[in-house]
């Protein structure tokens, strides 16, 4: 299927980020939430929404949040806890008594609404739901927006993997990655003057397409990033020729938001805060790229810049 | 830059398949919230819904899925109308809240899984673009065709068509039952006796195209989105989040409030849904321009609101007419007086607005210029 190829250039400063479950594992303690999410000020929502308030806290601690701030999300399947209890209720135990608070949690976008609530955010708050692609469809809508609104954003993904649906994976429900739960929030946008800012990364260039695209967004770089953190099916080679044109470092997706979380360890890698030997470099990029595929063939690329680069 | 027009237009409601179907039942004050058919079964205070009727449905049936059904045959009348060849490059932004829910109860495939129906729709028009898939509750379908109006802004796509879609199920009724918001006689939004929504179904679908001009087109001439960031399902009682969303809405197509000529509402007829567009709408117009909804008429068609109410407000526009709000016989002291009863010449029909809300606090607002 042929697709446009247009490259979107941007100008998105990332400021803050954490992660939590699996891919997390590569970040400094201080970016790394837990999937079990303790402490008060995280009450009233499901676990998802909980994580992900945490989450957000954590990405933008140490910045003035404006009122405008936005919010957007990208989850594949939402809070699954919440809905499996509601369906358990209504279908499985017969109950005429599901509890409304799982009915209005198991809307997608009760993540993102639920992080806007807590943290007082007034701007625009918007959930995709896309599979693996889920966190790059949310990146690129939060970089739309960011250019005319010049506000900023928590940006992330995040899935859970309760038991009815792991059953429902190992029994091949098809569009979904392998068997784990995670995800990652990021902070960035406004319109502050960014060139002094001594720690942090941006966004330079996000693309959406087919894999078949891919080698089109390096073909013709005079600039190849020094390393591309590929989540996707294996052995991505034969697909993408001679391109990208720089290491990969391959490793398949452990959850839907994957994405989301290499694109933290890319961050933390940029920032310094993690080890460049994680992925197989030798000294602290100043230029990474994360690539996403999907087994439908799908893909999304975001290209990152240190500020000092 | 370019302007954003609505070149094709495809609907699936309760008054059949097809937008003069849609329109024409409308506008001369009719309503399609009946007792339930389909889920006649179901054990609950209210007993109505806007159902699709059952021999549209039964077409959609043959595709194993009622939301896919339905949405494909509102797609491929706003292709046709647009005239958009097969195989063309067309973007698809897919509004949904809960997609397909079949498989989880036990009668189909789909497991609620928004960007599946989304491929699956693509794959069945064959269209050769970029496609996504938005789920922000009742306010999903404004909020997709601002998406859709950012990707032709910034040069993603040229053409985008979008389609919103929901389909009744037994969960959704439920849940609405559970949360005590749903209406045991056919809604009435406004009025001083509401009690609550009636659900409804269906699918809209538009087609946005960049030009240089309008070329006798309706323009999505701007769009705004807000968060209340004060319940994770009621609405903020003094409509703050919802003008802010207006506010925004009218910046981004550089009007002012007196340019609006007709306020196409949210209306669900739940209590405080209500109270808060009213208060949202004084904060914003001195004078409100006639206001009107079609929810009594649809019932609440969760993922496809916003597009088949899009759809009305448009057609509001090149009629030169306000749709009536059904079922409002008294409306609460406190509310404005702009709400018309019948149908109601426009003396001006320039720029609609139309507003949604939905779970989460999310609110928006879209700018329609002729």
């Amino acid at each position: 299927m042929a697709t446009i190829v247009r490259a979107v250039e941007c100008d998105f400063p990332v400021f803050g980020y954490a992660a939590s479950g699996a891919g997390a594992e590569g970040l400094v303690r201080d970016r790394v939430v837990s999937l079990l999410p303790v402490g008060s000020g995280a009450r009233g929502g499901g676990r998802l929404p909980r994580v992900a308030y945490q989450l957000a806290q954590r990405a933008s601690k140490g910045h003035t949040l404006r009122g405008g701030t936005g919010v957007v999300f990208g989850t594949a399947f939402g809070c699954l806890t919440e809905t499996e209890s509601f369906v358990s209720h209504m279908i499985r135990e017969r109950e005429a008594t599901p509890k409304p608070r799982a009915f209005s949690s198991s809307v997608h976008n009760a993540i993102a609404s639920f992080v806007a609530l807590k943290l007082n955010a007034r701007g625009e708050c918007q959930t995709f739901v896309h599979g693996e692609l889920s966190f790059a469809q949310a990146l690129f809508a939060a970089v739309l927006a960011h250019r005319r609104s010049g506000e900023s954003y928590w940006v992330g993904a995040l899935d859970e993997l309760p038991a009815h649906t792991f059953r429902a994976l190992e029994q091949g429900v098809r569009g979904t990655s392998a068997a784990h739960e995670g995800g990652a929030v990021l902070f960035g946008g406004g319109s502050e003057d960014v060139s002094e800012a001594v720690a942090g990364s941006r966004l330079v260039r996000i693309e959406l397409g087919r894999t078949q695209d891919v080698p089109a967004w390096f073909a013709g770089s005079d600039a190849k990033p020094e390393l591309v953190l590929h989540a996707g099916p294996p052995a991505p080679e034969a697909d993408f020729g001679s391109e990208p044109g720089c290491p990969v470092f391959h490793a398949p997706p452990d959850h839907p938001s994957s994405l989301a979380t290499r694109t933290a360890l890319a961050l933390s890698i940029l920032d310094g805060e993690s080890s460049a030997t994680l992925v197989g470099l030798s000294t602290r990029p100043s230029r990474l790229a994360v690539l996403g595929t999907t087994a439908d063939g799908d893909a999304a690329l975001f290209e990152l810049r240190g500020f000092g680069a | 830059m370019k302007r954003v027009v609505v070149t094709g237009r495809g609907a699936v409601t309760c008054f059949g398949a097809g937008c003069a179907a849609l329109v024409d039942a409308v506008f001369v004050g009719r309503s399609g919230i009946l007792p339930r058919r389909r889920l006649a079964g179901l054990v609950t205070r209210a007993e109505v819904a806007a159902e699709v009727p059952e021999e549209v449905a039964a077409t959609a049936r043959e595709h194993d899925s009622l939301a896919f059904g339905f949405a494909l045959r509102a797609a491929r009348e706003a292709l046709a109308a647009a005239q958009v060849d097969a195989g063309a490059t067309l973007g698809l932004v897919l509004a949904t809240t809960k997609a397909d829910l079949g498989g989880v109860e036990g009668a189909g495939e789909g497991y609620g899984r928004p960007w599946v129906l989304a491929a699956r729709l693509a794959e069945e028009l064959v269209l050769h673009g970029p496609v996504t898939a938005v789920s922000c509750a009742c306010a999903s379908g404004l909020v997709a065709l601002a998406h859709a109006g950012r990707w032709l802004r910034a040069g993603r796509a040229e053409r985008v068509l979008v389609v919103g879609v929901d389909a009744l199920s037994g969960f959704v009724v439920q849940g609405f039952e559970r949360l005590l918001a749903l209406s045991t006689d056919p809604c009435r939004p406004f009025d001083r006796r509401r009690t609550g929504l009636s659900l409804g179904e269906g699918a809209g679908a538009l087609v946005l195209e960049a030009r240089a001009e309008r070329d006798g087109c309706v323009e999505l001439a701007g769009w705004g989105a807000a968060n209340d960031a004060n319940h994770i399902t009621g609405p903020c009682r003094d409509g703050s989040g919802l003008a802010l969303a207006i506010e925004r809405a009218l910046a981004h197509a550089r009007l002012l409030p007196a340019a609006i000529d007709l306020v196409h509402l949210h209306g669900t007829g739940t209590v405080y849904n209500d109270a808060m567009e009213c208060r949202a709408l004084e904060r914003i117009f001195a004078t409100p321009p006639p206001l009107a909804g079609s929810k009594a008429q649809l019932g609440h068609t969760l993922g496809a609101a916003g597009l088949l109410e899009s759809l009305i407000a448009i057609e509001a526009l090149e009629r030169g007419l306000a749709p009536p709000n059904v079922r409002l016989a008294r409306p609460e002291a406190d509310f404005p007086a702009a709400l018309v009863r019948g149908t109601t010449p426009l003396g001006r029909a320039r720029h609609a607005l139309k507003i949604a809300a939905g779970f989460g606090g999310i609110d928006a607002a879209l700018v329609f210029a002729r």
